[in-house]
Parts: structure tokens; C-alpha cells; sequence
């Protein structure tokens, strides 16, 4: 079987981060960057299933070169090999951009199914999978919490929906399966698998070369742009209120009145 | 001056070593992946299960320490050290001292893993022929197998090579027999094998035992102090048969082996006392800034920044030392060929670290202890209460003073080596005696000049370099073949070997960091660099001092004196070292850790 994951390297969640003066994005400097999580029960997902059923797992990231760190990740956890698409003029690509050159790769490589995570905890815009699914003319699943073969074209998987309640969902494959946290627990790299994994190749591909102009990537050709990214708001200091009660409630409710505006 | 730093105490006649040392910036790619595999590892694997260790805890029919010991070694983290031929990893020395130093947060796990990797399996790395590498090295790497090393006997403790136990040939000559006690055994109760040290008439042996054999019992666990999870107990041997292909090296090689054994335990114990002192000063931070009193984080009060500030310096010196000598040592086993004698021949050089390899030992320890033990008073009546772990940390440290050699007995060691390469002229000593001798005649003392930011830094080491020559030289000629008598003076002799090298190493890397990053990207390393120069320099010269007072006979105690105070003098100048712990303590707390 040829399965693919998507896979993104984004900021470890403990970093702690920056936005630059002038808002046009975060300070990278110091951050240090890992594999977005969800795409790592998706590695291992794929890992899992081609213990089951033999062939192998190629990793797809649309990014620089600084994300082979996090593709050697899976490449060490066991993945076979991988591609990543990069070239120049592709910063500001907006989901859908990537989405398209992500599905040319896939298709240039002939995979079965493709895992990825539900979305990444960088942006948490979660819209790749579905994206790449809709380019690739694929059914998508997705957020998953538990995956099965039911035979050699069909899979079963479930999904949350609210409530407690779950749904589940067969399809057939080809398709992409998009990982929820708690699909299963993945793997560490092991020593001698970060060894192998220096080894193991990593084809760069650029949009061109999969069939996609660079005109139409990149910041220029975004349709959704980020405009400025800002940090969360300080949080001003509480106010406590002091005196007897019957002092302090008409007080309380005169802030909430005025000042929170909540009643 | 000499630019070369010879192994064995080298340093003290050598130049600082800019640009010359390893600092754990120099890391490479792979050596941090794999440290952070064990960072990653124990921080979610063991510390969430500290108290189920802590207790002996059992999970799948075996220890629970055990089995996430088997799971460290499923992922490649005991088979570092290990040669590639037989199915190891192969790495350099530095990698398997990264990963000994991220392990922190449990010692009872670290200590079962090390009498394992380290002791356990080493010695048939180093000592054993291709039979018994082919046999047990591929168990080992995995931790298929566990391992112990049994040296310690009731009656002999630190007189380690004095122990007792005998092996007798069979009558069919295809057995020892294999008869005593081994006492403070770690791995004891669950370990598969041990590497064991027995007699045959009058030349003590090494021996692989597989534990499981007839006649060998374990004794009741030991009630410990501190890394209560992890085994310690006596193993009694009546008459077991060890096949004779099982004896290690020669016979009468025991010597040979434990000692060159514990060259590179006493420097992975410095590296673990390393971890766990980040491991300290982090909790303590975190606590620090949590916990208010008068309306102010206690962290922030002037008196609380001073211990953090000792606790972080103290610490970078010791990161600084650590990865200095294991570089040194990588650096000279590089330069050996893979042939027949290898291992010979790596022996050989790990003799030479020797003394380096007890620094660490010291210098770590006592470093931890000093740490953790700030650490619980900063914590106030919560350090001393087991649910806040910097308890268990002050606790689990103790014993590293003790076992692989105690400290004492590893100031011994630092006072015996640096005497042999000095009087067999193995370091230039003679040279920089003479230079003093006639600066000191001519009236011509004084401090070196030295540029940069770091300049005063450099001339204090220099300086430091001759006070401590001058006081090791006096006592040598003073006390003579006596100096056996003289522990008081060896140990005091270690002890400025000691900070002498945590002021030359932190020089070293704080220098080199300036030259990567930047002075002002380096402004607290500078700063560490500076109060590591002042604190050791003091301690330096209060024990020179004593020494003199001690050694030199009455008629010539004022002369000497008074050179020594001149060489003294070079060491004295202005350092605001409230303001700079200060300034130390400051840059840590806003880090929110430790991030040198
Ligand atoms: C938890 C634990 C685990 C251990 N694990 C192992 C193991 O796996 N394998 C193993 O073989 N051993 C092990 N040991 C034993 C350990 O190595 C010894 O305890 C240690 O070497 C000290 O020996 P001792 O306890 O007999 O103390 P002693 O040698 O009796 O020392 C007592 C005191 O006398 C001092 N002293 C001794 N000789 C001198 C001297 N010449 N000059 C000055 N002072 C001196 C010592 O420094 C010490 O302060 C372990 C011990 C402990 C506590």
C-alpha cells in the first residue's frame, strides 16, 4: 500500500512567542519547532497500517528547508521517505495554494490513502485536508478518533459529534483521513531510527515542476491574506470592591451595568 | 605558557583553552536529537510514575523500573556506548554523556539504567574477548538482559580491590567455583548478570555470572535515604559454577578493570548531577515566581536572587567542566585506529582523564548538593514535603557521593595523578615553577594582559594558575614521601584543582559563546563567567593560604608568605559580585529557566 501523510513543522506549543512590531508576523528567531501533533498520530497511523499491510509511507510538507527537521521526525519514527515542496516567491500561500501543490505531490507519487491532522497548531485554520481531498477528487474523513481496514478498499473509521455521541463513517480508498488527538499514541523516534532517518531522502519538488505556475502561489495570489497578526490582549488587573455588603452590591451591579455592560 | 593541555592536570600550566574546548553549543545535530529522545522519554514516561517507582511498583510481572528500563533500551538509549558490530549504536562518548545528562528527574531510574549501560555493560565492551561480545553485548544493547557490577564486599568498601570472594578451577577444569558475598549491589534483585570479582589464589578476577545459575541468592533490599526505587542488595554466591569461558580479561586484571570502569561512571555521574541540577533550579524558579509572600513573588526577593544566582553559576561551571573533558577525551579517541587494540588502547586513554573524570565526579556532586539543598530551603516548609520533588531530589543526590569511588577517595585519585605527571614530567610543571620562581625573584609579578570582555577573566585564571602551583609545589617539597601522611593537604590540593578547572572551563565556553552570538546576546554568560572567577578564585586563595601556613617550616613560613601574598595580589580587584548575582538571577527568572 502507498500512504501518505501530510505533515507540517509549526512552533513547539511551550514556545513562547513574539509577534514582530509591526504585525506582519511572529519573531521565528529563538522558537523551537516541532511536528504539528496532529500530524504525528497521523505518522503513526500510517506506520501502523503498513505493519498491517506491507509498502510504504511517504511524507508530504509544503515548506522551507528548516521543515526537514520535523520531516526527519518521521522519517525517523519510521516513515520511508519524503517530499517537500518549496521553490521561491512561496511565502503568504494561503491554505488553499498549499492544498492544491500538496494534492499535485500526492498524485505525482500514486498513494493509496493520505493521513494528515485535523488542523495545525500554528494557524489552526484546519482546512488542508479537506482541500487536498476536494484537488485529489477524494472522499475526506476527518477528525478521526479510531481507524480500521475493512478490507483492501474500504475503511471504517469514527468521528465525534457532539454530545458524547459518535459517528461512524465507511468509505472507500482512496481517501484522506484527517487525525483528532487520542487516535493512538505515537511512537518516539528511536536512536537508531533518527540514524536511518539521515539517510532516507527527501525529494524537493517545486510547484512548477508538479504542474503548478509560481504566478499562482505565494502572497500575490492568495485569495484569503492575513493582514496583521496581533498578541492576545493583556489582561487588565481584577477590581475588588470593599465595604459591607450592602455598599458593595449596588456597586458591583452598577460595573457590570456600566462598565461590563453584561446586564 | 603552554598552549597544549595535557590530560591528567594539564591545565594547570596550560594557557585557557579559547576556542580549544568542547562547550555543549558545539553539540551536533544528531547528539541533541538524541538527547532530547531521553529528555522526551523520561519526562513522559518516568516522572509522571516517580511515586509507583519510588515504592517498587510492579506492572507486567516485573518492576516497573524495569520494564521502562527495557523500554529505553528498545529505543536505542543503552546501546550508545555500545560498538556497532555487536548490533550497538556506536557512538562517541560525548553522545552517551548528552543522553546520561538529559535522564534527570528520577535517580532511581537513572541509577538503575547506569549500573546497567554503564557499569554493567561496559566492561565486557572494554575487557571482553570477541566470544563474550558476540554473547551478551547484543542482550545488553536492548536491555533483553540487565546487568550489574559486583565489586563491593562487606569488608571491603573503598579498600575496593581487598575484597575476598574466591574462585576455585574445577577438577574437570571447565568451571570456576565461585564462593562470597557482594554487598550494595544496585540491580542486585532483578539483574540477569553480573560482572563479579572473585580471587583465584592470590589474583583477583573479573567474572561474567549469570545470575540464575545454582547457588547464587539475593539478600533482602536495602531501606535507603534516597533512590529508593532502585535495587540495592548483597548477592551471595556458594559454590556457582562460572564456565570458564566467562572469566573477564586475564587472571589478576581486577584492578585494571574496575578502575578504568569507573573513569567514565564518575564522569556520567558528573553529567547526571548535572541534569538534575537544571532539573532544581528549574522547579525552584517555577516555584519562586508562583509563590508570593509580603505581596511579592519570593523568587524576587534580593536575598533569593543571591542563592539562585550561586545555583545557576555553579551549575554553568559544572556544564562547562563536563563537556570540556568529554570532548578532550572524544578528541584523543578519535585519533586511535580500529585494529586488534583497540580497546587497549582506549583504556589507556581513559587512564589519562583519570583525574578530569574525578573533577566531574566532585565538581557535580557537590555542585547538586549545594543546588538541591538551596533549592528545598527556597521552597520554604514546601521543600520539605515529598509531594514538591526538589525533597527527593536533596535526597537521591547524597549517595553520589559516595558510590563509583567516594568523593574522598576521588580527591585521592586527583591528588595521585597530578603528582605522577608532574614528577614523570608528563606536564610541562617544571617550566611554569621556573618562570614563577624568577618573576617572583625579580620583583616581576603581575597580571597578564588580556583583551575583550572576557580579558580580566583570562588574567584571573592565570593568576589562579600560579597560586595554586605555588602552594601544590610547597607542599610536594615540604612534605616529601610524608605527603602520605597529609591527607588534609592532598584533599585541600584537589580542591583548588577542582575550582581551577571550573573557572578555566567556564572561561573557555563563555568566551566562545561571545564569539558566536555576540557579547550582548552573551551578557549573562559574561556575567557567570565573572562571578565563577571571583567565587573560585576566593576559595583558591583561602586554601593556598592554608596550605602554606601548614607545610612550610617556621623559619621560612614569613618569606613565603609573602610571595604567596604578591601571587595573591594578582587575583584582587574590584567585582561588585552583589550587583552581578543580581544581574544573574535576574536574566534567570525572566527566562523563566534555566537556559545557558
Ligand atoms: C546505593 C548504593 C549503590 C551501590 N551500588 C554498587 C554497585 O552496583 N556495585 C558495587 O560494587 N558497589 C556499589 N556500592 C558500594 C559503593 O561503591 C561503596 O559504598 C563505596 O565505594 C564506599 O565504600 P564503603 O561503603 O565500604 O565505605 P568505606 O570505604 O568504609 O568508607 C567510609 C568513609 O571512610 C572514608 N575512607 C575510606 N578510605 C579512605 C582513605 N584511604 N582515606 C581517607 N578516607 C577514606 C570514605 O571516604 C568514607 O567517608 C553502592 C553503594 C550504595 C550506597
Amino acid at each position: 500500500m502507498k500512504i501518505g501523510v501530510l505533515l507540517k513543522q509549526v512552533p513547539d506549543s511551550e514556545a513562547r512567542i513574539k509577534v514582530k512590531a509591526d504585525g506582519s508576523g511572529i519573531e521565528t528567531g529563538d522558537i523551537k519547532y516541532v511536528i504539528n501533533p496532529f500530524d504525528e498520530y497521523g505518522v503513526e497511523e500510517a506506520l501502523k497500517l503498513k505493519k498491517a499491510k506491507g509498502g510504504e509511507v511517504v511524507i508530504f510538507s509544503f515548506g522551507p528547508k528548516k521543515a526537514d527537521e520535523a520531516i526527519r521526525g518521521a522519517l525517523a519514527m519510521g516513515a520511508d521517505r519524503a517530499v517537500r515542496v518549496d521553490g521561491t516567491g512561496l511565502e503568504g500561500s494561503d491554505n488553499y495554494a498549499v492544498a492544491r501543490v500538496l494534492a499535485a505531490a500526492v498524485k505525482a507519487e500514486g498513494m493509496d490513502i493520505v493521513f494528515a491532522g485535523k488542523q495545525a497548531i500554528d494557524d489552526d485554520s484546519a482546512q488542508v485536508p479537506q482541500l487536498v481531498a476536494e484537488f485529489l477528487d477524494w472522499p475526506e474523513v476527518g477528525p478521526v478518533e479510531t481507524f480500521e481496514m475493512v478490507d483492501d478498499t474500504t475503511i471504517k473509521v469514527e468521528r465525534a459529534i457532539g454530545g458524547g455521541s459518535k459517528e461512524v463513517i465507511q468509505s472507500a480508498l482512496p481517501a484522506v483521513v484527517a487525525a483528532e488527538k487520542g487516535l493512538n499514541s505515537p511512537r518516539y523516534a528511536s536512536l537508531p531510527g533518527i540514524m536511518k532517518a539521515k539517510r532516507k531522502k527527501i525529494d524537493v519538488k517545486t510547484p512548477d515542476a508538479l504542474g503548478i505556475p509560481a504566478a499562482e502561489m505565494g502572497a500575490g495570489a492568495a485569495l484569503v491574506k492575513v493582514t496583521k497578526w496581533s498578541p492576545p490582549p493583556v489582561r487588565a488587573a481584577g477590581k475588588v470592591l470593599k465595604g459591607e455588603l450592602s455598599e458593595t452590591i449596588p456597586q458591583l451591579v452598577k460595573l457590570l451595568h456600566e462598565e461590563a455592560k453584561v446586564i | 605558557m603552554f598552549d597544549d593541555v595535557m590530560p591528567g592536570g594539564g591545565f594547570l600550566v596550560a594557557t585557557v583553552p579559547l576556542g580549544r574546548t568542547l562547550t555543549r553549543e558545539k553539540l551536533t545535530d544528531m547528539q541533541k536529537e538524541f538527547a532530547d529522545v531521553a529528555r522526551k522519554f523520561v519526562e513522559n514516561e518516568v516522572i509522571p510514575r516517580v511515586d509507583e517507582i519510588e515504592v517498587k511498583a510492579e506492572e507486567d510481572g516485573m518492576p516497573l523500573v524495569i520494564k521502562l528500563t527495557k523500554q529505553a533500551g528498545e529505543l536505542g538509549l543503552l546501546a550508545v556506548d555500545i560498538p556497532e558490530e555487536y548490533e550497538g549504536l556506536g557512538q562517541d562518548k560525548t553522545t552517551s554523556m548528552a543522553i546520561a545528562e538529559a535522564m534527570y528527574g528520577c535517580a532511581s531510574f537513572g541509577a538503575t539504567m547506569g549500573a546497567h549501560a554503564g557499569i554493567g555493560a561496559l566492561p565486557i565492551t572494554l575487557f571482553g574477548n570477541e566470544e563474550q561480545k558476540q554473547q551478551w553485548l547484543p542482550k545488553l544493547a536492548y536491555a533483553e538482559l540487565i546487568s550489574s557490577y559486583a565489586l563491593t564486599e562487606p569488608g571491603s568498601g573503598s579498600d575496593a580491590l581487598s575484597g575476598r570472594a574466591t574462585a576455585e578451577l574445577s577438577e574437570d577444569g571447565k568451571y570456576y567455583i565461585l564462593n562470597g558475598e557482594k554487598q550494595y549491589i544496585t540491580n542486585g534483585s532483578w539483574a540477569d548478570l553480573s560482572i563479579v570479582f572473585a580471587r583465584i589464589g592470590d589474583k583477583y578476577t573479573g567474572f561474567i555470572v549469570d545470575l540464575h545459575s545454582e547457588g547464587v541468592s539475593r539478600g533482602v533490599e536495602e531501606k535507603k535515604m534516597g533512590i529508593k526505587g532502585s535495587s540495592t542488595c548483597s548477592l551471595i554466591f556458594e559454590n556457582v559454577k562460572v564456565p570458564v569461558e566467562n572469566m573477564l580479561g586475564k587472571p589478576g586484571q581486577a584492578a585494571a578493570i574496575a578502575l578504568n570502569i569507573l573513569n567514565l561512571g564518575r564522569l556520567k555521574l558528573g553529567f547526571g548531577a548535572l541534569g538534575n541540577c537544571k532539573y532544581a533550579i528549574d522547579l525552584t524558579l517555577k516555584f519562586g515566581s508562583d509563590r508570593k509572600q509580603f505581596g511579592q513573588p519570593i523568587i524576587t526577593f534580593d536575598m533569593q536572587k543571591g542563592k539562585l544566582a550561586d545555583m545557576v553559576a555553579d551549575t554553568y561551571a559544572v556544564d562547562a567542566l563536563n563537556y570540556r573533558a568529554v570532548g578532550d577525551i572524544d578528541k584523543a579517541l578519535e585519533q586511535l585506529e580500529h585494529d586488534d587494540t583497540y580497546f587497549d588502547k582506549m583504556i589507556q586513554v581513559l587512564k589519562t582523564y583519570a583525574l578530569e573524570c574525578s573533577i566531574s565526579k566532585i565538581a557535580g556532586s557537590e555542585t547538586l548538593m549545594s543546588v538541591a539543598n538551596s533549592a528545598v530551603r527556597m521552597h520554604g516548609g514546601y521543600g520539605f514535603c515529598e509531594e514538591y520533588r526538589v525533597e527527593r531530589v536533596a535526597r537521591d543526590n547524597v549517595v553520589d557521593t559516595i558510590f563509583e569511588g567516594t568523593n574522598d577517595i576521588n580527591r585521592l585519585t586527583i591528588f595521585a595523578t597530578l603528582t605522577q605527571n608532574i614528577f614523570g614530567a608528563a606536564m610541562p610543571f617544571r617550566e611554569f615553577m621556573e618562570n614563577l620562581d624568577s618573576d617572583l625573584r625579580n620583583g616581576k609579578v603581575g597580571r597578564i594582559d588580556a583583551e575583550g570582555p572576557l580579558g580580566d577573566e583570562i588574567a584571573d585564571c592565570m593568576a589562579a594558575k600560579r597560586v595554586v602551583a605555588y602552594a601544590i609545589d610547597h607542599a610536594l617539597i615540604h612534605c616529601g614521601k610524608n605527603i602520605k601522611n597529609d591527607q588534609q593537604v592532598m584533599a585541600a590540593i584537589a580542591d583548588m584543582m577542582v575550582a581551577l578547572y571550573k573557572m578555566d572551563s567556564t572561561v573557555a565556553r563563555a568566551h566562545q559563546v561571545m564569539e558566536d552570538i555576540g557579547e550582548k546576546k552573551a551578557a549573562t554568560h559574561l556575567d557567570v563567567a565573572r562571578y565563577i572567577c571571583y567565587k573560585n578564585g576566593q576559595i583558591i586563595c583561602n586554601l593556598a593560604t592554608d596550605i602554606i601556613h601548614s607545610v612550610v617550616t617556621p623559619g621560612q613560613l614569613s618569606q613565603k608568605l609573602s610571595n604567596l601574598k604578591k601571587l595573591i595580589a594578582c587575583l584582587e580587584r574590584p567585582v561588585n559580585v552583589v550587583e552581578l548575582r543580581r544581574r544573574i538571577a535576574g536574566a534567570i527568572i525572566e527566562a523563566k529557566e534555566y537556559n545557558l
